[in-house]
């Protein structure tokens, strides 16, 4: 066939281009990193989270210690590792949140338009005014402070992001010849948009969702810190940090270390989300 | 000394070739075509001659611009000839121009850049120089944006930033393939006279044959990154020595084979039927204004007919065949397919009329969602049926329509990017037969494919006319399309059908001025040769 000459070479699968993106391998390793930290405290620590020895209070990084012990002499890894579940647990939930009423939100505004599109657009940016950390902690004050309420508060103000990001993609994809092929095919907008726009927008959705969820870990990190996240005795960086912040001088290391697992984390998540996007979306990459 | 002059060059990425020993010259004033379908290296030409090779190209041979190598020249040796000695024009006006920079500014960014004169004199040269390609200063002020300019008048712009300093060769890459045919001929005339009147070498390149026949004095002809003929542009192609010239020739002006079929009862009629749009509010106040895309359209389409709607672009060719299809809703008038009113027919009535017609577009490329096989995306209007079918018969379906336009049935599982703009265009039309349907509207089906695919897929149209008695509405501005391929021909005008007719009697005699005035544009290779 004459045509056959003309044929695109098979793409690489959108795997092996990942990973052969060094920001987003970068960010992959010290995500799993994390996630590994946080899955292996399910079954074990160095030592138990709630275990106060007051005669090991303060020690610094050792072979013992690894990373030292806290003013109660509570093994500071042992608490970063279980820190990490609550962390990726809120983040995992909120960005859930966002995804599942947002998504359906935007797609709904883009295929109506009109008022329904108005007023859906409108009620976001609402909620986009309220400064989302603040907000947070007027939905604990109300509600009390605790990891179910952090997550709803961070989950509310993901809502709108998503609900942005799936109206501007839909947007796009709406006047192409493809949507409206699938239209003289008599198809309905729920129909067109699972089936033509949800699959042409998953990129720009993965993006955001990471991007999302870094920024999930850094809210729930700041609660906690306020003490509005996760109650104790359970652990959580945030407030790690918040009962190091009087040890600056005597153990510096009590705030490193956390603060550390909170930048490691939401870097990792930030390349990984950069990297997918150029690999996801080739337009946006700049030109080599 | 010529003041272009190619000599063996030849151009790589990796281990592909895009262009292989390709030489030749362009004197001062001349204007040299350059021809070849898709793929056959005359873009790279281009850029070759301008020195804006992409990364990763590995060039061979000489590229002398009054004598000095292109291709050893440092970045800022040529950006001192770029814009200033060679100018370039290109495809897409819509693209080509900063849309946040107003056409007055635009024009004098590269005067001042090159001749570092004041912006105020900069500005004066760039409103001569507006003037001079058709857009007076009083009539298009110099702080007017691209996107209040129609698609012409830009191309008219990008023309005016290219030879803003006289360059002294210009570079024009399928400068009027975006743009209708009356707006070609306009804008080639204006490429023609600056030429000629300033001794400016121009380098034309098109896949039209018919169009660089018409201006060019010599002529290259490409395939596969090869020089296959070049000379005087009139006497190689009246001699057309090779063959794929003769191929080349042959296919641009192809008629396929019809069997003219005696008129059927009437499929598709459409009365007093008009669409607005409302216009952007002005003031709160007021109610917004309205654009009237189609005003007061009748016709009739009978079964088995091929009718062709021709006119400039915007003049709503488009509208009224997504009215048809029933995507947007006439403001006023009726539309009936088989005797039901399409608007006012309950949900199974609308299934059964769009079973009955069917939609294929201009672009093969974005006419397929990307994500989905061929067949998934060959069966989707299988969704119109009363009855789902099994996944085995709809399969079976498919292939049976994809050998109807003459693809195999190993095509199913793969791609729409594992194929090539022809192929995909009989995809499309697989999509739209697997209905059964007695109607196809065919936006443009053809004006994105290159000669040789052209004809194989205008062949697809007729065979399927002939053999199912399928009725087609062509939507064109190509006259060549239309008369190659229908019968009866409807001259769309500013909303309004202002003639129609036998497809002959309508081109051979046009009556309307809007008719005329597309007949007078339309390149005709025919005629330009004189024979």
């Amino acid at each position: 066939m004459a045509d056959s000459k003309t044929r695109k070479l098979p793409t690489p699968g959108i795997i092996s281009l990942a990973i052969r993106n060094p920001a987003f391998l970068t960010g992959l390793i010290l995500s799993l990193f994390i996630f590994a930290g946080g899955l292996v405290s399910f079954f074990w620590t160095p030592y138990d989270v709630s275990l106060v020895t007051i005669s090991e209070r303060l020690k610094t990084p050792s072979f013992v210690y690894w990373l030292g012990t806290d003013h109660f002499g509570r093994d500071i890894l042992s608490m970063i590792m279980v820190g990490a579940r609550n962390s990726i647990a809120v983040a995992c939930v909120a960005v859930g949140i966002g995804l599942l009423i947002g998504i359906p939100l935007g797609c709904w505004a883009a295929a109506r338009g009109g008022l329904i599109d108005t007023v859906l657009m409108r009620g976001n940016d609402v909620v986009f005014a309220f400064p989302a950390l603040l907000s947070a902690v007027m939905i604990t004050a109300i509600f009390g402070p605790g990891a179910v309420n952090a997550i709803i508060a961070i989950g509310i103000f993901n809502i709108p992001v998503f609900a942005r990001v799936a109206r501007a993609g839909a947007m796009a994809l709406w006047p192409r010849d493809f949507i409206l092929a699938a239209r003289a095919a008599g198809k309905n907008r729920i129909q067109i948009t699972l089936e033509h726009i949800l699959p042409n927008m998953a990129h720009l959705l993965i993006v955001q969702g990471t991007i999302q969820f870094s920024l999930g870990i850094l809210a729930e990190a700041g609660l906690s810190y306020l003490g509005l996240g996760a109650q104790p005795p359970a652990p959580s960086w945030g407030r790690m940090l918040a009962e190091a912040q009087t040890m600056m001088a005597i153990g510096p290391h009590t705030a490193l270390f956390p603060g550390l697992a909170i930048v490691i984390s939401v870097l990792g998540l930030n390349l990984m989300g950069d990297g997918l996007r150029d690999v996801l979306d080739p337009k946006l990459s700049r030109a080599k | 000394m010529s003041l272009l002059s190619i000599r063996n060059l030849i151009l790589r990425f990796g281990r592909f070739t895009a262009l292989d020993d390709v030489s030749f010259d362009i004197q001062a004033g001349e204007i040299v075509g350059i021809v070849g379908e898709s793929g056959s290296g005359k873009t790279m030409t281009a850029l070759a001659s301008i020195g804006l090779l992409p990364d990763g190209a590995r060039a061979k041979g000489e590229v002398l611009f009054e004598g000095r190598n292109l291709l050893e020249l440092d970045e800022h040796a040529i950006g001192a000839l770029r814009g200033d000695d060679i100018g370039m024009v290109f495809q897409e006006p819509m693209t080509a121009l900063n849309p946040v920079k107003t056409i007055g500014d635009q024009v004098a960014e590269g005067i001042i850049w090159h001749t570092k004169i004041s912006k105020v004199a900069a500005r004066e040269k760039a409103a001569q120089m507006l003037e001079r390609v058709g857009l007076a200063p009083s009539q298009f002020p110099l702080d007017r944006y691209p996107h209040e300019l129609s698609g012409g008048q830009r191309q008219r712009v990008v023309i005016a930033i290219a030879c803003a300093l006289n360059p002294r060769l210009l570079i024009a890459d399928e400068p009027t393939t975006a743009l209708d045919v009356v707006l070609q001929a306009q804008i080639l005339e204006l490429l023609r006279d600056l030429a000629k009147e300033r001794g400016m070498g121009l380098m034309l390149i098109s896949h039209d044959l018919a169009v660089v026949a018409s201006m060019a004095d010599r002529i290259v002809i490409l395939q596969n990154g090869k020089v296959v003929e070049a000379g005087p542009a009139k006497q190689v192609l009246r001699e057309m020595h090779e063959p794929y010239t003769r191929q080349l020739a042959k296919a641009s002006t192809y008629v396929p084979k019809r069997t003219i079929r005696s008129g059927g009862a009437a499929l598709l009629q459409i009365t007093n039927v008009c669409r607005d749009y409302a216009l952007p509010r002005t003031s709160l106040f007021k109610k917004p204004g309205h654009f009237r895309a189609v005003d007061d359209v009748s016709l009739c389409v009978n079964e088995g007919e091929m009718v062709a709607l021709v006119g400039r672009s915007g003049c709503g060719k488009s509208t009224l065949a997504r009215m048809i299809l029933a995507l947007h809703k006439p403001t006023s008038g009726s539309i009936k397919l088989g005797g039901i009113d399409i608007n006012a027919a309950t949900d199974a009535e609308r299934r059964a009329a769009r079973r009955n017609m069917q939609i294929v577009f201009q672009d093969p490329y974005g006419s397929f969602n990307p994500r989905k096989t061929v067949e998934w995306l060959v069966c989707e209007p299988l969704h119109l049926l009363d009855q789902p079918l099994l996944r085995h018969d709809a399969r079976q379906l498919a292939s049976a329509v994809l050998a109807q336009v003459g693809l195999g049935e190993d095509v199913l599982d793969r791609y729409p990017h594992q194929f090539s703009g022809g192929q995909r265009q009989r995809i499309a039309i697989a999509r739209a037969l697997i209905t059964k349907p007695k109607l196809i509207a065919a936006d443009e089906p053809v004006s994105a494919l290159d000669v040789s695919i052209r004809a194989q897929v205008l062949d697809v149209f007729a065979e399927l006319n002939a053999n199912l008695g399928l009725a087609c509405l062509f939507i064109t501005h190509d006259l060549h399309v239309a008369r190659a391929i229908t019968d009866r021909v409807l001259v769309m005008s500013a909303g309004r059908i202002v003639e129609h007719g036998k497809t002959s009697d309508v081109l051979d005699n046009p009556k309307s001025d809007a008719a005329k005035e597309l007949v007078a544009a339309a390149p005709d290779l025919a005629k330009i040769l004189g024979t």
